[in-house]
């Protein structure tokens, strides 16, 4: 009887362990927990916020190529898993991706490159797990920016799906901006 | 409840990073030979910027070798288009749907004027939306899709400026 007890509590007490873990790696999953390595974070947040100064300044000279070569140039960068650095990171990630696409489509005469080459940016840019990202807004333009990509390739129902889907989170922005609990 | 703590935490780590930059601008200034050897503000920043990657690399992120950007930025620059290279400046600011800043804790109201900076940048994004949308449709005329689609980005453009312009008013 006591053996019975005994076992059906410890069945219970790993039963809400496990369910505690699980929680716990999917979360960790989302990335919603904090970063792994918050250091990375600090550090890409800092080389970032200087390489977008670069770029800044470039601009206000006029200097277009350069600054579109500067954000290619972060391209090169070994991005940090959302695992390590957490959702942020990706944020930051489709922040310089999308100044460098809008940039191009901007100005399509310097160093140029066809649509599907655009294509490929964005889709590196994105990541394959933007979807799970909390709503943010350099996601939202990356999306949309993906739609004005398809539009010059010809694929008005892509152009169109992606619109609709950075309306949709821009939809949940305005409404987290009105409750005044926008990130 | 995790969730909520994450965007807290992310935020205190911005601005810890933040305070660290503007740190290492001071210390920089400081320097009077570094100072003068960058001579404007393109090479101060160029200099700030060798730091970070170099804190970057010193935790095990791989970065772009610099040489590399900048020669490629000079030879674009001598390649490129003059008409694009002369056209405003700032056009990502300038056409961005919501403006995004720099980092997402930049964006974070700290006063009513913020945030209404913050409904009316959105308003713009959701506006700018409707007209690409709205745009599709001379190229599917009579599609049901697109037609809804465009009625659907019409309103929303419609209540975001009115939440814009009630923010605004008060």
């Amino acid at each position: 009887m006591m053996t019975r007890r005994t076992t059906s509590g410890l069945s219970l007490l790993a039963g809400a362990l496990l369910g505690a873990v699980l929680m716990l790696v999917g979360l960790a999953q989302a990335g919603r927990l904090a970063p792994s390595r918050p250091e990375v974070l600090v550090a890409l947040a800092q080389t970032l916020e200087v390489e977008h100064q670069h770029v800044d300044l470039l601009l206000k000279q006029k200097d277009v190529a350069g600054a579109i070569a500067a954000l290619e140039a972060l391209r090169k960068l070994e991005w940090p898993t959302r695992e390590t650095a957490g959702e942020s990171a990706e944020q930051l990630r489709h922040d310089v991706y999308g100044r460098l696409l809008r940039l191009r489509l901007d100005h399509p005469k310097v160093d140029p490159r066809t649509p599907d080459q655009l294509a490929e940016i964005a889709k590196e840019g994105l990541g394959d797990d933007y979807k799970s990202l909390a709503i943010n807004a350099f996601t939202a333009r990356m999306v949309a920016l993906r739609g004005e990509i398809s539009e010059l390739r010809g694929d008005d129902d892509a152009a169109l799906g992606a619109y609709e889907e950075a309306l949709t989170m821009n939809r949940g922005l305005l409404q987290q901006a009105l409750a005044g609990a926008a990130p | 409840m995790t969730a909520r703590t994450a965007p807290v935490l992310c935020a205190m780590l911005l601005l810890l990073a933040s305070a660290c930059a503007k740190r290492a601008a001071h210390d920089s200034s400081m320097a009077p030979g570094e100072h003068e050897a960058a001579g404007d503000g393109l090479a101060a920043l160029e200099h700030q910027l060798a730091q970070r990657e170099d804190q970057l690399q010193a935790i095990g992120i791989a970065t772009p070798p610099r040489g590399s950007a900048a020669k490629e930025a000079t030879n674009l620059s001598g390649g490129g288009d003059a008409a694009d290279a002369t056209a405003p400046a700032e056009p990502a600011a300038a056409s961005a749907p919501v403006t995004p800043t720099r980092t997402p804790t930049e964006r974070k109201p700290d006063a009513s004027g913020d945030r209404c900076l913050q409904v009316c940048d959105i308003t713009a994004a959701i506006c700018e939306l409707e007209d690409q949308i709205c745009g599709l449709l001379p190229r599917h005329p009579g599609d049901a899709r697109y037609q809804a689609a465009c009625d659907r980005s019409s309103a929303d453009c419609q209540l975001a400026t009115e939440a814009c312009h009630a923010c605004t008013a008060q």
